[in-house]
C-alpha cells in the first residue's frame, strides 16, 4: 500500500518518535510510506529527526494534493498542540484517514487554531458540537483554564474526530466520547515507544547528589505535571527533606519556574530546574535519577511517553491511578489514588527517602512490561486493518458526514426525523 | 444531468416524452443535476434517493444513472449507461482517480449501490447488446434491449445515390474519419467521401484536411468541420452512396446508422465499432471491415463499383430497422408493460 | 453567461409561479445567455419529509452553472458561487402561516424544531446569496420580520405586454383573471345592481371550482342581469384575454388582501384602461391615483356600483383615465429589461 502520514517530524516531537517506529515497520511490510509535517512552521533541517528525509510540508498544498491522490491508506498523527499539529487540522477534514488520537482532550488544538486567523471556523465547530449556548472564547483568558473549566465534560475532540475514517487511542480514557463522535472503528491500542536506555549516561552539568537521592519530573512542565504536589510532599517530613534533591527536566515557562523556584526556597526543598534539553542530556538526567514522578493531574494524554520512558529505563514510577495509567500493571508502578494524591504522594517519598521502599522488582517487571507492551509491530498491523475495515464504509461516512454537517449547520442537534430516512439511503451500500 | 450540455443522452428523453405524450400520456420530465467529481459522489446519491415519487406519478422511467435512484414503486430503467469511470472504464485513462485503496472501496460501494437501486426496479431495460452485457457483467443484472429510434419529426429527404461515402457526426478522433482519409488515398475508383460535423476540440478538423493534402487526396475529400442541421444531414445522406459510422467500441449503434437506413443506404463500419454491429452485417446491408485503411478502401471501392448490391444492401438496412423492432410503438409498449 | 433558473416541481401542478419560471429563462435567452430551468421534486406533505428533502437538496450540485437564480424554498438551498435569488414567497408553513394557526407543522411532533431548522437554514442560504429580491413588498417586510434579511423588491413583469396595447372601447368594464370567491366577481355583479342602466360588465376568466360559475348565474338571474353582465368562463387564451382588455372602457379588479399588483391590474393598464378596485385589495391598490387613473371605491355593493356608474357616465374622461394608467404604469418600470437588468447583474 502507499501510506501518507501526517505528522510532526521535529526532534521535540514524542509523537514524531512514535511515527518513526511505526513507519519502520509498515516499510519492514512492504509498504510505501510518505510523510507531510504537520508542524506549524516548517522545522530547520537541523530540528528535523534525521530519519524524515524528503518530507512534504503540510503548507505545499499541490504537493500534498498530489501524495493524497495516490495513498492507498491516510494516517494522522494528531495531537493538542497546534504548534506540531496545525497541519492535521487543516488537512483532516479533507483528507480523513485513520487518526491516532495522542491526547485526548483537544481545547489547545482548538484554541491554537482559532489563534492562527481561524476564529470563525473554531466558533462554528464550537457551536455545532457543544450548541450555541457556549461562546468559549469570550469568556477565556488562557488555554489552561478552558481546560480546568471544561475538562471531563467537553473535550473538545470531536470537531476534528468526527472527520476520521477509524481512530486509534492509546487507552480508555474519555473513550465514550469519541465512540459517540465517529461513526468509524475505534480501537485502544498500546503506544509504540523505545528509548534507548544507557543507564551509564552522565553529563558534567548534573552536579553531585551529595548523598542524596533524585526525584526526577520529566517532560513540558507545566500545570499538570503537578510539580508543586512534589514540592510540598517532599517538603512536609525534614528528613525527606534533607534526603531528596527534586529535578524538573523539560520545557517551563517563566513564571512557572519562579513560583515553583520561590516555593522550594520557602518549604526548603532542594530543587533545580533544568529546562529543555536535548536527548542525550535526558538520558543522562534519566541515568541519575533514582526515581520518577510522573503525576498527570487532570490527565489529558491518550498514553504517556515519559512514563513508559521511566518504565523502560526500569525506574521506580509514581503516577496518578487515573486514564492511561490506569490501565498499567498495580504491581510494575505506584498509583496513587486521585482523591488522596498529596498524602499518597508523601507516604511513598517518605518511604523513598528512608530506604524502605520496595521497588527493585517493581521496576524490573515495569521494565518488561514496557518492552513487550509499547511496540510498533502490531501497531502496524492494526492500522492497516483498521483502515482497510474503515474503507467497507466509504459511503455511508460520506453520506453521514456531509448530513451531519448540514444539519450542524441548521441547528438540529437530534437527528432522528432523518435517521429512517437516512438507513434507507445507506442500506444501498451494504 | 449536467446543465446546459445538450446532445445525444437529452434527446432521448425529450423524444420519448413527446411519443408518450403524443399517445395521450401525461408526462413530467425529471431532470436532475450531477456532477461526476468522485467526492461528491455518495451525497449526491443520497439526494436522488430522496425523490419519491410514490403517489405522484403511476410510473416513473428512469434513463441516466443515478436517476434510477429515486423511489417509486413501479420503477422502470432504460439504462443507457453507467457511471463507466467506476465500471469499465476503470482499467482505462479515462478513470477519474488514482487507483488506490480508497478509490477501489468507493467504486465498489457504488456497484453495490447501483445494483441494489436498479433491482428495485420492475423491468430494465438497455439500448443494446453491449451494455446489456455490461449491466449482466458488473451488476448480475439481466435486461432487455429496448433500441432507441429516431424522432418523429426526423424527415428522411429523398435523392438519388450519389458517389461518396458519408460520415456525418462530430469529427473526434474516436470517431476516426481519419482512417477513411487514409482509405481513399488507397482506393482505386472515383469514390468520395464527405466528413461533416463540428470538431469537439478544434485541431482535429484542420488535421484532417492537412492528412488529405498530404495524402492527395484534397479534391475527393470534403470536410465541413461546423454543426450540421438535421435537414443538411438528412440531404448530406440522402445523396450518398453509403455512409460511413466507425467509431471505436460505441455502446449502441448511433443515430447515423439509422439515419442511414431511413435513407436506405448502407453502413460501412469496422469489427471493433462495438454496438453497431447489432445493426449492421457485412454483406447484408452494409460492410463490416478491419479497422484498416486497405480494408476499409477496398470496401470502398466495392459500393462504387457495385451499385446495384449497394442499394440492396440500403434496403435490407431499412428492414432491419423494422426487424429489430427499432420503433417507438415498440419502446413504449415495452416501457410500459 | 450560463444561467439555472431553478424552482421546485410537484408533478403535474402548473401555476403562475411556473409560468413565471418559464417565462424567466425565455426573456434570459433572448438577452443572448444561455439558460436553462430546473425543476426539483419537492413534497411537502408530510411534514416529517421535509427536513430529509432539504438535506437532499443542500447535497446536489451544480456543474458548468455561472449563475443560480433561485424562486422558492426548498430550492434555493443549492449551493452555488453565486446564487441570487427571487422569491415569490418564503415558506409560509414555518413562519406566518404558523403564526396564525394554520399551518401543518402544528400537527407534527417534531413541528418546532423544524421551524428552527428552517429558519437557520434559510438565513445560511439568504446570507450566501448575492442577491435577494421578492416580488412584492409584504413578501419583502415579512422576509424582515422573521429573517431579519433586507431585500429588494422586484415585480413580476408581464408576460406578454404586446398583447395589450389598448384600442377602441365597445362601453363595457371588464373583470378578467381566475374566478374565485377571494377574487370577488360576486360582489362586482351585486354592484351593478346598484350601478346605472348603463353600465355593462365582461367577467371571463377560469373558474376556480365547478361552485362558482353556478354562484354567479345565479347572482345574476336573481338581480335580473342577464341583459347587462356577460359571463365568459373558461380557461381563455392570451391573446382573448388581451381582445377583453383592449376593447374595455376600463378595468375592475377587486380581489381581497393580495400581495402583488395582480397581472389583471398590470394588463388594465397596460392596454391604457382605467382601474376600479377597493380599499381592502392590497397591492393593486399601488397601481391606482383616485380621480386621476381610477377609483378606489368601498367594498360595498352601492359604493363600487357608484364607480362603475362613474366610469361608465363620462367615457372620454374615463379614456383619459386610461391613458393615465398607462403612463403610472410605464413609469413603475416593471419591466423585462429593468428585471433582467437586476437579477443578471
Amino acid at each position: 500500500m502507499k501510506i501518507l502520514v501526517f505528522t510532526p517530524v521535529g526532534k521535540q516531537s514524542a509523537i514524531a518518535k512514535v511515527t518513526r517506529m511505526v513507519i519502520d515497520e509498515l516499510v519492514a511490510a512492504g509498504h510505501e510510506v510518505d510523510v507531510v509535517s504537520t508542524q506549524k512552521t516548517r522545522p530547520a533541517d537541523r530540528d528535523v529527526r534525521p530519519e524524515f528525509t524528503g518530507f512534504v510540508d503540510w503548507q505545499e498544498i499541490p504537493e500534498v494534493n498530489m501524495l493524497r491522490a495516490h495513498a492507498d491508506l491516510i494516517w494522522h498523527q494528531v495531537g493538542n498542540n497546534y504548534d506540531f499539529h496545525a497541519g492535521n487540522v487543516r488537512w483532516l477534514p479533507e483528507t480523513r484517514g485513520v487518526v491516532s488520537l495522542h491526547d485526548y482532550y483537544l481545547g489547545g488544538l482548538l484554541w491554537g487554531w482559532a489563534a492562527d486567523n481561524h476564529r470563525d471556523q473554531a466558533v462554528d465547530a464550537v457551536n455545532v458540537w457543544y450548541g450555541r449556548s457556549i461562546d468559549w472564547l469570550r469568556d477565556i483568558g488562557l488555554p489552561h483554564k478552558l481546560q480546568a473549566a471544561t475538562w471531563p465534560k467537553y473535550t473538545y475532540s470531536e470537531w476534528l474526530v468526527s472527520a476520521a475514517d477509524a481512530v486509534i487511542v492509546h487507552s480508555d480514557l474519555a473513550l465514550s466520547k469519541v465512540l459517540a463522535a465517529t461513526g468509524g472503528p475505534v480501537e485502544v491500542l498500546p503506544l509504540p515507544y523505545e528509548a534507548p536506555v544507557d543507564h551509564s549516561a552522565t553529563d558534567p552539568d548534573i552536579g553531585e547528589k551529595y548523598g542524596r537521592k533524585t526525584v526526577l519530573t520529566f517532560g513540558g512542565i507545566n500545570e499538570n505535571k503537578a510539580a508543586d504536589v512534589v514540592i510540598r510532599a517532599i517538603a512536609a517530613n525534614p528528613a525527606t527533606r534533607d534526603a531528596l534533591e527534586y529535578r524538573l527536566v523539560g520545557s517551563i515557562a517563566e513564571d512557572m519556574r519562579s513560583n515553583l523556584t520561590s516555593l522550594a526556597d520557602i518549604m526548603g526543598v532542594r530543587l533545580t530546574i533544568v529546562g529543555q534539553v536535548t536527548d542525550e542530556r535526558l538520558s543522562a538526567e534519566l541515568a541519575n535519577a533514582d526515581l520518577v514522578c510522573c503525576l498527570r493531574i487532570p490527565s489529558l494524554e491518550s498514553a504517556s511517553a515519559t512514563a513508559i520512558e521511566s518504565m523502560l529505563w526500569s525506574k521506580p514510577t509514581i503516577v496518578a491511578n487515573t486514564g492511561f495509567y490506569s490501565s498499567l500493571p498495580d504491581d510494575a508502578v505506584f498509583k496513587v489514588s486521585l482523591d488522596h494524591v498529596a498524602d499518597e504522594v508523601e507516604v511513598l517519598l517518605d518511604a523513598f527517602a528512608a530506604g524502605t521502599l520496595e521497588s527493585a522488582e517493581r521496576s524490573e517487571r515495569a521494565r518488561r512490561y514496557a518492552e513487550s507492551t509499547f511496540v510498533a509491530g502490531s501497531y502496524a498491523q492494526r492500522l492497516v486493518a483498521l483502515a482497510e475495515t474503515s474503507y467497507l464504509h466509504l459511503a455511508e461516512s460520506d453520506i453521514v458526514r456531509r448530513y451531519t454537517e448540514y444539519l450542524g449547520e441548521w441547528g438540529v442537534s437530534d437527528s432522528t426525523t432523518v435517521g429512517p430516512e437516512l438507513d434507507d439511503i445507506l442500506a444501498l451500500f451494504r | 444531468m449536467i446543465p446546459f450540455v445538450g446532445g445525444g443522452a437529452r434527446n432521448i428523453v425529450d423524444w420519448l416524452a413527446d411519443e408518450l405524450v403524443a399517445r395521450g400520456h401525461e408526462v413530467e420530465k425529471v431532470m436532475l443535476p450531477f456532477s461526476d467529481e468522485p467526492n461528491d459522489l455518495f451525497p449526491q446519491l443520497a439526494a436522488f434517493r430522496s425523490i419519491d415519487l410514490t403517489d405522484a406519478v403511476d410510473l416513473a422511467i428512469c434513463i441516466r444513472p443515478p436517476a434510477y435512484f429515486v423511489k417509486h414503486p413501479r420503477k422502470v430503467v432504460w439504462f443507457i449507461h453507467h457511471l463507466r469511470t467506476y465500471y469499465d472504464l476503470w482499467e482505462s485513462e479515462f478513470r477519474l482517480m488514482q487507483d488506490t485503496a480508497i478509490a477501489r472501496s468507493r467504486r465498489d460501494a457504488l456497484r453495490r449501490a447501483d445494483t441494489a437501486a436498479l433491482g428495485e426496479a420492475s423491468r430494465i431495460f438497455v439500448n443494446s447488446q453491449v451494455v446489456g452485457d455490461r449491466l449482466a457483467r458488473f451488476n448480475g443484472i439481466e435486461s432487455t434491449v429496448l433500441y432507441p429510434p429516431l424522432p418523429a419529426d426526423y424527415a428522411a429527404s429523398s435523392k438519388p445515390a450519389g458517389d461518396s461515402i458519408t460520415y456525418v457526426s462530430r469529427l473526434d478522433l474516436t470517431k476516426r474519419q481519419h482512417l477513411l482519409v487514409e482509405a481513399l488515398a488507397l482506393t482505386t475508383t472515383e469514390v468520395r467521401l464527405v466528413l461533416a460535423g463540428k470538431a469537439a476540440g478544434g485541431g482535429y478538423g484542420v488535421y484532417l484536411k492537412e492528412h488529405a493534402a498530404n495524402l492527395g487526396v484534397s479534391e475527393r475529400v470534403t470536410v465541413d468541420d461546423r454543426w450540421v442541421s438535421d435537414e443538411e444531414k438528412s440531404d448530406l445522406i440522402a445523396g450518398s452512396l453509403a455512409v460511413a459510422y466507425l467509431p471505436v467500441d460505441e455502446d449502441s449503434y448511433g443515430y447515423p446508422s439509422l439515419e442511414a437506413a431511413r435513407a436506405q443506404r448502407p453502413v460501412l463500419t469496422t469489427t471493433d465499432s462495438g454496438g453497431v454491429l447489432e445493426l449492421v452485417r457485412d454483406g447484408v446491408n452494409g460492410r463490416v471491415v478491419e479497422p484498416t485503411a486497405e480494408a476499409l478502401a477496398a470496401a470502398m471501392d466495392e459500393l462504387f463499383t457495385n451499385r446495384e448490391q449497394t442499394a440492396l444492401m440500403g434496403r435490407a438496412l431499412a428492414d432491419s430497422t423494422v426487424e429489430l423492432g427499432i420503433s417507438w410503438d415498440t419502446v413504449i409498449e415495452g416501457l410500459l408493460s | 453567461m450560463k444561467v439555472l433558473v431553478a424552482n421546485n416541481m410537484a408533478p403535474f401542478m402548473w401555476g403562475g409561479a411556473e409560468e413565471l419560471a418559464v417565462t424567466l429563462v425565455d426573456r434570459i435567452r433572448r438577452r443572448g445567455h444561455e439558460a436553462e430551468l430546473l425543476r426539483l421534486p419537492f413534497r411537502w406533505d408530510p411534514v416529517e419529509d421535509i427536513l430529509g428533502q432539504m438535506l437532499a437538496i443542500r447535497s446536489l450540485e451544480l456543474p458548468n452553472t455561472d449563475r443560480l437564480i433561485a424562486l422558492k424554498f426548498p430550492v434555493y438551498l443549492l449551493r452555488h458561487e453565486h446564487k441570487s435569488m427571487w422569491l415569490l414567497h418564503q415558506f409560509r408553513q414555518a413562519y406566518d402561516l404558523y403564526d396564525a394557526g394554520m399551518s401543518p407543522m402544528h400537527d407534527s411532533v417534531r413541528g418546532d424544531e423544524l421551524r428552527e431548522a428552517i429558519a437557520r437554514a434559510d438565513g445560511q442560504s439568504f446570507h450566501e446569496a448575492h442577491a435577494v429580491y421578492t416580488n412584492s413588498p409584504t413578501t419583502s417586510d415579512r422576509l424582515w420580520h422573521y429573517n431579519e434579511v433586507p431585500s429588494d423588491v422586484l415585480r413580476p413583469p408581464l408576460n406578454d405586454p404586446e398583447l395589450f396595447g389598448g384600442g377602441r372601447s365597445d362601453g363595457y368594464i371588464f373583470a378578467g383573471g381566475r374566478v374565485t370567491g377571494a377574487k370577488r366577481q360576486l360582489l362586482l355583479i351585486e354592484a351593478m345592481a346598484h350601478a346605472s342602466s348603463k353600465v355593462k360588465l365582461v367577467i371571463a376568466g377560469p373558474p376556480e371550482s365547478y361552485r362558482d360559475p353556478a354562484a354567479l348565474k345565479k347572482k345574476i338571474e336573481e338581480l335580473g342581469l342577464q341583459d347587462r353582465v356577460h359571463l365568459d368562463l373558461r380557461l381563455l387564451s392570451r391573446r382573448e384575454v388581451g381582445e377583453y382588455a383592449n376593447r374595455s372602457l376600463a378595468c375592475a379588479y377587486i380581489p381581497f388582501d393580495e400581495d402583488s399588483l395582480g397581472y389583471v391590474a398590470m394588463e388594465a393598464a397596460e392596454a391604457g384602461k382605467a382601474i376600479i378596485t377597493t380599499t381592502d385589495s392590497g397591492g393593486v391598490r399601488g397601481m391606482v391615483q383616485p380621480g386621476n387613473n381610477g377609483w378606489i371605491a368601498d367594498p360595498t355593493p352601492q359604493s363600487l356600483g357608484a364607480a362603475m356608474s362613474a366610469a361608465t357616465a363620462s367615457p372620454a374622461k374615463t379614456r383619459k383615465m386610461g391613458q393615465a394608467s398607462r403612463e403610472y404604469w410605464r413609469g413603475m418600470n416593471i419591466t423585462w429589461d429593468y428585471t433582467l437588468d437586476r437579477l443578471l447583474s
